[in-house]
């Protein structure tokens, strides 16, 4: 019986030899039209092999091909500029391409060995240095080939010029942060000679700080086959190192330094988050952001970008930090690579526009201090980049200089565009991402906004269309209503809310920008009790102002001042509500006074 | 083969857990209820300061615990006293000190040498955790836009104030000299209450993040 077995796997082995021998070699190595004998069992015409289409854009690293050949059952072989043929079979996708020319030859070979003598052929172009930053592919925020769309929508506007008129060139770019190094290899170049600013020895050359660094690289980084690529490669970068030494006087000199040749400012810094305490910026640092906006840019105003905050998971709302809920700034939200809000980036009726920030390390790829300092070093193995970039800068820290970099792309598309404007297009242009999301309202304007979001994330290539067709706004008009007395008990943890109704006339605003809400419950101590909600009567639109949550340092609110973006293009006059409610216990107060401030024209 | 094995009655493993637990949370509530006792302590310690942001006043609260010592381009390590901790470091812009005596900051800083830096640390809330602000001295004012230079210069000098040099963030605004800390708050304060000036604050250092 074994020795019967042991036959029977004999003659399936020696089967089964015989049979991978009469197919040949799977490894691809071999040229089969050398392989006599298939060339001598059936003599047939040689296949012809067709290219059916290409994608092979001209400013893309990427190039794809469809391939097919006369004859059925062919095998193909693909060869791309001077590497060996190798197998292989329709579509294929080449990617990380360098500037310059390529070929791309494609050759079929039938069932019975017979082969195309004359393989197809393709050559094409890829234009200039644009892409040819080699850590380019890994900048999800510029293209997202993980999640499609969930990008800034950038590359249609480089496409649209072969020269430096489409990336920046021109416009110069404040970064408010803890230094910058100003020698690094990716950002030497745009760096504005002398025009930087130390806070500690009041020189011209800032500390080089980390994550100014990182800062600059994701708004302004050489497009120069280097590194990483800026949002506006060929824009100009001043450092202010602020944070080395955080006073008043310091902050409002960063404001308004050079303001007339300074386009923009990106501030990608705060008040400390966690706190979800109230933070209220200084009458003289408000001030200043005025200034900037009469005398920046000859009078049409410095553009201020402004990190929304960090401290969502902590309680936060970006409308308790009075830096990121003024009017003069854009407070800007964080988006994953999948285009939702990050865990970190702060709700608030505040918000204007989001733009990718990231998490963790799958943060926005940006510049990084030269060498094992900064971010990247060696105790940072799973940054596994060069270490003068890294992958793991994320934060509306990063997403606020993205929306500062498409700013300068608008700025050098209209140069003429005063700061509302900027504001304006933003919101109008902005990509309605996280459709599911229930936030979603449409406002009296017919705009989308959200809490998490804003108007949606940025879209650099609509926001530099509409910018150029923009015709700017007229005079801005203010509107301050009475100071509405209240005095009314709020009670304590039950859903017995407080509303209060103002009726605004005559305000001739019919084009709301913003709303300034000042609100006062001085003697409820625990202000992280309350829940504040605007209501515009006539739309319908809400601002939810504060939501109740736990502070461990309360603050009163005593004629705190919220800001609201969502009711942009809504008329202001018609009834008005405050609603506020309790929904904490053992602390009371009394909803005191409130009062609104209408921007717009 | 038979193996025999020893199981530990569920009651009895939960018992010795809790027993191995409760000294350890009574410690902590303890520590808490301490800790609670030493805040309310520290709290009913902390001296209230009031300022103008603008015209709107505003509260501080003295941390009674630490004081900040701001540096200048050329000042080198500073100050040994009873009542701090030794200097060991180069410095920053700024940096705190620990005040380890029964004394407190306020004393502290009043003890300093003249030319030292040194004010007390303030919150915005009645508690020593809030952020951090101090006064590394000079005083901000505003003037009215439409005083002319000559009226600025009087008014300078009927209050013997210093102007070191013109602010661009605002038309007739100007950084007042004043020494370090608390003096600085009190000058402000003197100004705005003239009445004569838009604006009077001190030159606030404040605890700021990136993001």
């Amino acid at each position: 019986m074994k020795q019967t077995f042991f036959s029977k796997c004999l003659f399936i082995s020696l089967f089964a030899i015989m049979l991978i021998a009469c197919e040949g070699p799977n490894d691809g190595s071999s040229d089969v039209s050398n392989n006599t004998q298939f060339n001598n069992l059936n003599k047939t015409a040689e296949p012809n092999t067709f290219i059916d289409s290409s994608l092979t854009p001209s400013n893309s690293t990427n190039a794809t091909f469809y391939f097919s050949s006369s004859t059925a059952l062919s095998i193909f072989r693909c060869r791309l500029n001077d590497l060996p043929f190798t197998p292989c079979y329709s579509p294929i996708q080449y990617t990380n391409l360098t500037s310059g020319n390529h070929t791309f030859v494609v050759q079929a070979t039938d069932f019975n060995g017979n082969t195309d003598p004359s393989p197809a052929l393709y050559q094409w172009n890829i234009n200039g240095t644009e892409l040819s930053d080699p850590l380019y592919f890994k900048q999800w925020h510029l293209k997202n080939t993980i999640q499609a769309g969930e990008d800034i929508n950038i590359e249609p506007i480089w496409s649209r010029c072969t020269d430096d008129s489409c990336k920046g060139e021109g416009v110069r770019i404040a970064v408010v942060d803890n230094g910058l190094e100003i020698t690094h290899e990716d950002l030497a170049t745009n760096i504005v000679a002398d025009k930087s600013y130390n806070y500690i020895n009041f020189s011209t050359t800032p500390s080089a700080g980390d994550h100014g660094t990182s800062v600059a690289g994701i708004i302004a980084a050489r497009d120069n086959s280097v590194g990483i690529r800026g949002v506006a490669s060929r824009a100009e970068l001043v450092g202010y190192d602020l944070l080395s030494a955080s006073t008043n006087i310091n902050e409002v000199d960063a404001m308004v330094r050079d303001a007339v040749q300074n386009h923009v400012s990106n501030n990608s810094w705060g008040p400390v988050d966690d706190t979800a305490t109230l933070e209220a910026s200084s009458a003289i640092w408000r001030t200043a952001i005025n200034t900037g906006h009469a005398i920046g840019r000859n009078g049409l105003g410095t553009v201020y970008v402004w990190a929304a905050g960090n401290g969502q998971e902590s309680g936060e709302n970006s409308n308790y930090d009075g830096y990121a809920n003024y009017r003069g700034v854009i407070a800007t939200g964080a988006v994953t690579y999948l285009g939702q809000r990050t865990y970190y980036s702060e709700q608030g009726a505040n918000l204007l526009i989001s733009a990718p920030g990231g998490e963790g390390c799958a943060g926005v790829v940006t510049s990084d201090l030269t060498g094992s300092a900064g971010y990247n070093s060696v105790l940072t193995p799973w940054d596994d980049l060069d270490k003068n970039y890294t992958i793991c800068f994320a934060g509306t820290s990063a997403s606020a200089p993205v929306v500062s970099g498409v700013v300068a792309l608008m700025l050098q598309a209209n140069p003429n565009l005063g700061w509302r404007d900027v504001h304006a297009i933003l919101a109008r242009s902005a990509r309605h991402n996280d459709p599911t999301n229930s936030d979603w309202q449409t406002n009296g304007a017919g705009l989308t906004i959200n809490h998490n979001y804003g108007f949606g994330v940025v879209d650099a290539k609509a926001a530099v269309l509409l910018a150029e067709i923009w015709v700017n706004l007229e005079a801005e008009k203010t509107y301050p209503t009475n100071i509405e007395i209240v005095n009314q008990t709020i009670g304590d943890n039950n859903d017995s809310s407080v509303t209060s109704t103002l009726n605004v006339t005559s305000s001739g605003i019919r084009n709301i920008e913003f709303i300034e809400i000042h609100f006062s419950a001085t003697d409820h101590t625990n202000s992280g009790d309350l829940e504040v909600t605007l209501v515009n009567q006539s739309t319908g639109t809400s601002s939810r102002l504060a939501n109740t949550h736990t502070c461990s340092n309360c603050v009163p609110y005593n004629n705190w001042r919220f800001g609201s973006t969502r009711h942009l293009g809504e008329v202001a006059d018609g009834n008005w509500q405050l609603i506020v409610e309790d929904k904490a216990s053992n602390n009371t107060g009394t909803f005191q006074s409130w009062q609104l401030t209408f921007y717009g024209t | 083969m038979r193996t025999t094995q020893f199981s530990l009655p569920k009651w009895i493993f939960l018992s010795l857990a809790m027993i191995l637990i409760t000294p350890h949370t009574s410690f902590a509530m303890s520590s808490n209820t301490k800790m609670n006792v030493d805040n309310k302590q520290v709290e009913e310690k902390l001296q209230q300061y009031a300022w103008y942001d603008g015209n709107q006043k505003r509260s501080v609260w003295v941390n009674p615990h630490i004081m900040a010592e701001f540096s200048t381009p050329t000042k080198e390590a500073t100050i040994k006293s009873s009542t701090t901790s030794n200097v060991k470091t180069p410095m920053p812009f700024v940096r705190f000190i620990e005040i380890k005596t029964d004394t407190n900051s306020l004393q502290a800083v009043k003890q300093s040498p003249e030319k030292s830096q040194l004010s007390p640390v303030l919150h915005n809330v009645a508690s020593t955790t809030g952020t951090k602000r101090a006064l590394p001295g000079n005083v901000i004012i505003q003037m009215n836009p439409d005083w002319s230079q000559e009226k600025i210069e009087n008014w300078f000098k009927k209050y013997n104030l210093t102007a070191i040099k013109p602010l661009t963030f605002a038309p007739n605004a100007f950084l007042i000299q004043s020494k370090a800390g608390l003096e600085s708050l009190n000058l402000a304060n003197k100004l705005y209450e003239t009445g004569d000036v838009i604006l009077a604050s001190p030159n606030w250092w404040q605890e700021r993040a990136t993001r």
